[in-house]
């Protein structure tokens, strides 16, 4: 072990230090989930910093109201179907790429993930206008998906080459086709990977603000866009505002508290490999 | 005819993945690089101008432009040599505790995975000059307070600080995870031979971690280069159009200046900058891995 050399005085110089991180990280997250639940004059009172007076005020004022809720469902749908959608065009595609080694795939991928997204906002604006589906639940399905589609090859192309290609082979002399082959053995075996690529796609396109304001309409709004209207009408509003921000961030924080380490090995693979 | 794809599969599985790739990203970058040769204004019913190069002559006379190139470079190389010094650092330190690594991960994953919107908004709320959490705590320990975002003399170290708490969390794991991957065996030696522990850190680890650490510097330099949710929901580019980014300049010039043809010539600097600079550190990469 090499903890086992670590002399006393550099452990509590590492606990100090590693403990002030981790308060950092956290107290802006517990400040707002405080806030949510106080009312909206203590919210601002300095002295009422962490003393907690619980209302459900603002969270029943907020998940009572249809322009909260609508966004809402938005936000989820376009979730879950862009979930879909990315792994049905990127799970085959990483799994083509992998088997068949073709290797520039991943180079060009690279080069794909350094574009700013802003690159594509006017182009996509203008195309999905032609195609009819500008301001449609579509149209951002098929941003999100385009978008999320480098993150997932790049992800589960190494994942898939470390199958063994005898498990395949076998699969094969006892008569199996490669579609069956994929769908059966491939897809199951990679579990943990397909896990880390939903993750990481979730929140991507959870989190996502430029593409819904851009290209979507009133009726596309998800969270944080409305978030960001909420700011605009009632910024003196703090109750309000950490409220809303605390049902966005909640879906975040139960991926982050049960799902850490598909995050981490999500962005270290990525790392090690480039 | 089952069977005939079935045995051309790699092609049926990868061919919608690469369609939607040339149609919706090839495409568009084709018609961005048109567009900046072009004088348009997003009317249907004005079709565009070809005006050759001058949209790029143009930006390099606009005071808008030549500021957000050099914010976005300036914001950029700081916020990363901070999330650098502090990211490294505390996974070193880290690395040192035995217990707590899934509370250090978990909390290093929760900033990283907050929606970008949401953090700007938070630390504007509490960086508020009359009502922020962080004003009253200065005022209470009897420090000088801070006007934070609201100042052209202190935005920048106040945006630095928010892209420092949600970008370092993701240099320290990525780190972390390298320094696990790392064999015992040269420790064991090292310290044999009678290595202090920050000889060891300095000739050991630092030197072994080096490919990792160049990886995560790069893809937090892309990150940074490219921020604009949190600029969006703090500054919005103020005060004083101080924290204009280029992708910040981008977006007003397209969407609420309809300037399609400068927007851009602006965007093709943009993305030349973004390669360019990866570009240079992965040489430096390869070059230190020469040496």
């Amino acid at each position: 072990m090499v903890t086992s050399r670590t002399s006393k005085t550099s452990w509590i110089i590492a606990t100090v230090l590693v403990s002030i991180a981790v308060l950092v990280c956290l107290t802006p997250l517990i400040w707002m989930i405080l806030g949510a639940f106080k009312r909206n004059m203590d919210v601002i009172d300095p002295t009422k910093l962490f003393s907690l007076d619980f209302t459900l005020e603002n969270m029943r004022h907020l998940l009572g109201s249809k322009d909260f809720f609508d966004p809402l469902w938005n936000s989820l749908t376009l979730t879950g179907g862009s979930l879909l959608m990315s792994l049905a065009f990127g799970l085959p595609a990483a799994y083509a790429f992998a088997r068949f080694r073709m290797r520039k795939a991943s180079s060009i991928i690279l080069v794909i993930r350094m574009i700013p997204a802003m690159t594509f906002m006017l182009p996509w604006f203008i195309m999905f206008r032609t195609m009819g589906i500008a301001k449609t639940h579509l149209g951002l399905l098929l941003a999100f998906t385009v978008s999320s589609l480098p993150l997932i090859i790049w992800i589960m192309m190494p994942y898939f080459q470390s199958i063994p290609y005898d498990i395949t082979e076998s699969a094969r002399i006892d008569g199996a086709s490669e579609a069956g082959t994929f769908a059966k053995i491939i897809l199951p075996l990679s579990l943990p990977g397909i896990m880390t690529v939903s993750i990481l796609t979730v929140i991507g396109v959870w989190n996502n603000f430029l593409f819904v304001m851009i290209l979507g309409g009133t009726k596309q709004r998800t969270l944080p866009m409305q978030l960001m209207n909420y700011i605009g009408e009632s910024s003196q509003q703090w109750g309000k505002l950490l409220a809303a921000a605390t049902v966005i961030t909640l879906p975040l924080i139960l991926i982050a508290v049960f799902m850490q380490k598909y995050i981490v090995s999500g962005m270290t693979s990525g790392a090690v490999k480039g | 005819m089952l069977r005939w794809i079935d045995k051309r599969i790699q092609y049926f599985f990868a061919a919608p993945a690469i369609l939607l790739t040339l149609v919706m990203i090839a495409y568009p970058l084709f018609y961005s690089v048109r567009m900046s040769f072009f004088d348009w204004n997003m009317s249907a019913k004005v079709p565009e101008v070809w005006v050759g190069i001058s949209n790029y002559l143009g930006l390099f006379k606009d005071q808008m432009f030549l500021q957000a190139v050099g914010f976005t470079v300036l914001y950029c190389v700081v916020a990363v040599l901070f999330e650098a010094l502090l990211g490294i650092s505390l996974a070193i330190f880290a690395s040192k505790l035995r217990r707590g690594g899934t509370l250090i991960k978990t909390s290093c994953v929760l900033p990283m995975v907050t929606t970008p919107i949401v953090v700007g908004m938070l630390w504007k709320m509490m960086m508020d000059p009359a009502i922020g959490v962080f004003n009253t705590i200065l005022g209470a320990v009897g420090l000088p307070t801070s006007l934070w975002l609201t100042s052209t003399a202190t935005v920048f170290p106040s945006l630095i600080m928010i892209s420092v708490w949600m970008g370092t969390p993701m240099i320290m794991l990525i780190i972390m995870g390298g320094i696990t991957s790392l064999s015992n065996e040269c420790y064991e030696a090292a310290y044999v031979d009678g290595a202090t522990e920050w000889q060891v850190v300095r000739k050991i680890t630092l030197p072994l971690l080096r490919p990792t650490i160049n990886v995560a510097l790069i893809l937090k330099m892309i990150d940074n280069l490219k921020t604009f949710d949190i600029i969006y929901s703090s500054t919005q580019g103020g005060p004083q159009n101080s924290t204009i980014n280029l992708n910040y300049m981008i977006y007003k010039n397209l969407f609420e200046y309809f300037k399609v043809g400068k927007a851009s010539a602006a965007l093709v600097v943009f993305l030349a900058l973004v390669f360019g600079l990866t570009l240079i550190m992965i040489a430096l990469n390869k070059r230190s891995e020469v040496t």
